[in-house]
């Protein structure tokens, strides 16, 4: 049962990422991405991390992409894609062919099948589990992140603001 | 069954390079953008199954960060395509040419 939620979620997964790269409008480019984070966010729940799958919808899908469909909305893209010249249609379509590639590579390579092997805690992954980390052990990560949040936050005020005064247009 | 490792960190790879495709194959801005988060998102499914296989939970806590980072890179990236907007009215990264490169 486990296993076919895995594959069933991975395929899906693959499957809306393959969209977001090969749709034309960048709309229906950012609902398909929605669509891998719900799968993702699957299969983090799969992994013992329920917090982490909460965490995806919430914030991952719910702030961070619902921003992204907002300014394309905000933009009203209109125009017309540029048509590509040859080399970029032939590097796509090599592009294309080295995910396949990598695929079979990778699972000839990877084989970590014998470190697969310890039995987890009972809350593993819970939020009390991963806050007494959080809060705990990493709590200058978290403190960083902190920071790195303030920051963006203040760049992205001084980069929209309308230079009117120093630079007239 | 648990999920084994090989097959989650085949996926992983599997969807970074989906998302580096991306990047190379498309001239749009916002979907470039969205081939970060792809990618950004591969490194989270790396994360979880890493700590899922071995019971560490750094894991967890580094996905969180990541999340946070993901979050202030997705506000300054939109505010320079609104800005990108405004002043060359294209969304294309060919038009990107200033410093010639």
């Amino acid at each position: 049962m486990t296993s076919w939620l895995f594959y069933g979620f991975s395929a899906f997964a693959v499957a809306f990422a393959y969209l977001v790269i090969l749709l034309r409008n960048p709309i229906h480019s950012g609902l398909a991405l929605i669509g891998s984070f719900f799968c993702v966010s699957g299969l983090f729940v799969l992994m013992h991390a329920p917090f982490l799958g909460v965490i995806q919808i919430l914030i991952y899908t719910g702030a961070i992409l619902v921003l992204f469909l907002y300014v394309m909305m905000l933009l009203n893209l209109k125009e017309q894609q540029k048509e590509d010249r040859l080399w970029q249609t032939v590097a796509r379509y090599v592009a294309l062919l080295l995910i396949p590639l990598g695929w079979m590579f990778s699972l000839k390579v990877l084989n970590f099948q014998r470190l697969v092997s310890r039995s987890l805690p009972e809350d593993f992954g819970s939020v009390h589990s991963v806050g007494q980390q959080l809060l705990g052990s990493y709590v200058l990560i978290f403190e960083v992140s902190s920071v790195v949040l303030l920051v963006a936050m203040i760049g992205v005020v001084v980069l929209t603001q309308k230079k009117s005064m120093e630079n007239p247009r | 069954m648990i999920v084994s490792l090989t097959h989650m960190m085949t996926l992983s790879f599997v969807l970074f390079l989906i998302g580096l495709a991306g990047i190379f194959i498309r001239r749009d801005v916002l979907t470039v953008f969205l081939c970060v988060e792809i990618i950004l998102n591969a490194a989270n499914l790396a994360f979880v199954a890493v700590a899922n296989a071995f019971g560490d939970e750094f894991g967890h806590v580094a996905v969180v960060t990541i999340i946070a980072i993901a979050a202030a890179e997705a506000a300054i990236g939109l505010s320079m395509v609104i800005k990108l907007h405004s002043d060359k009215k294209s969304m294309n990264l060919s038009s990107l040419n200033e410093l010639r490169g």
